[in-house]
């Protein structure tokens, strides 16, 4: 978790900062399911009423909710042993809020890295956007693509770190067509509830994400295929690459 | 302090995930005759500070930083200490050597040994050294998908390069 701030260090920008960094951790506590005592496990196991939770949960549980519905179930909160997960949803709503968060304080220029999931805002200088980049599936120092942005968000879901940890939310398999997904989008709650529902999706996924929500998809599916719709998420590699919609040119 | 402000201040947070990340900085080697002044991350960077300090351990964790030609061009050859991140499989930290602005080589003071990790950090760690080095930069400012090592890396990197 980082941020690169390029305004100036004013006692401000470094008060936004601590602030961003306080929310995020407050969001930690709150959600993580592997604390016994947060909202979320206190909900799991029925200690907390769904009327008495924070305006935050009820906020986060409806954002799931919508995506649930809007990708035909196939997004869901609850793992196959039956327990709630809600980090599908909180990482990318709770940085996006980090970062809503300094651009109220008017922090400019800044590139926020939560775990992989990025937003930037302002470019890191005048007229010369942040350049991101789409980790390898098959290396971890190489990338995918390299991601020109200005103010915009990023996220990354895949198998290959932490193996299969996305399921379908209907049959509760294993998502297995895919080895990595990334979104591109306005902002890093979408993209990043996004990237875990094209994972979930498979092959159809980025279609679905593209027309629904406008957003840019590339994934890599299990064959080591490389797919991009949507404009801004070149691949960079040599390997079989299939590009439809926008202006997501193959070098 | 004699570090000029860069324009560019990296801001490191603790993540819960990413375990509580403690940083540590050396001055350069410049005056090899005093002690090493460590700093805590809080103190050295502007904003937040991690919940980790500077260990006085890590002062004496890597070998003898280089130093710089014999006292010529006190500034010419200098190696900085990276941050130390923590990833799940453990610390990751560098060094980089500046020749005047340009960077030179970045050494791997900690990568995480052992387990599934292994394999990934042997192959992984050179090829992100030469990749600064060929950039003069961590000129990729994030990573999406990143594994915990790369950006473990790259981030210690950056804390180099901003207080070099």
């Amino acid at each position: 978790m980082s941020v690169d701030v390029r305004d100036a260090a004013a006692p401000q920008v470094r008060a936004a900062v601590a602030d961003a960094f306080d929310l995020l951790r407050d969001a930690e506590r709150r959600f993580s399911r592997h604390r016994r005592g947060s909202e979320v496990a206190r909900l799991d196991r029925g200690e907390l009423r769904l009327r008495d939770a924070s305006p935050q949960l009820v906020e986060v549980l409806a954002i799931a909710e919508e995506f649930s519905r809007e990708s035909g179930g196939v997004f869901g909160i609850e793992r196959p042993d039956g327990t709630l997960d809600l980090d599908g949803v909180v990482k990318g709503w709770a940085a996006q809020r980090a970062a809503d968060l300094l651009v109220r304080a008017g922090v400019e220029r800044f590139c926020l890295n939560a775990g992989g999931d990025v937003v930037v805002r302002g470019g890191r200088g005048p007229g010369e956007p942040w350049q991101l980049a789409v980790r390898s599936p098959w290396a971890v120092a190489e990338h995918l693509a390299v991601v020109v942005l200005t103010d915009g968000a990023l996220a990354t879901s895949g198998t290959y770190e932490r193996g299969s940890h996305v399921y379908d939310a209907r049959s509760g398999r294993a998502a297995a067509e895919l080895v990595s997904a990334t979104v591109l989008a306005d902002d890093l709650g979408t993209a990043d509830v996004l990237a875990t529902t094209v994972l979930a999706l498979g092959r159809g996924g980025p279609a679905w994400a593209h027309a629904r929500y406008g957003c840019s998809v590339l994934t890599v599916d299990a064959d080591d295929v490389v797919s991009a719709v949507g404009s801004g998420l070149a691949p960079l590699t040599r390997r079989a690459v299939h590009v439809s919609g926008g202006a997501a040119a193959s070098p | 302090m004699t570090t000029p402000w860069r324009g560019t201040a990296m801001f490191v947070g603790v993540a819960a995930v990413l375990g509580a990340a403690a940083a540590a900085r050396f001055a350069a080697a410049e005056d090899a005759a005093s002690p090493p002044a460590v700093q805590g991350a809080g103190q050295a960077v502007p904003g937040t500070s991690t919940t980790g300090n500077a260990g006085a351990s890590s002062a004496s964790a890597p070998s003898s930083p280089r130093a710089g030609g014999g006292g010529t061009s006190a500034r010419a050859r200098h190696t900085v200490v990276g941050s130390v991140a923590s990833t799940p499989y453990g610390p990751v930290q560098v060094s980089v050597t500046f020749d005047g602005t340009r960077i030179t080589a970045v050494q791997e003071l900690q990568v995480p040994r052992g387990g599934r990790s292994d394999g990934i950090n042997a192959q992984a760690a050179p090829v992100l050294a030469q990749q600064v080095v060929a950039a003069q930069s961590a000129r990729i400012d994030g990573v999406s998908g990143a594994t915990y090592t790369s950006q473990a890396y790259e981030q210690s990197v950056q804390y180099a390069i901003d207080h070099a």
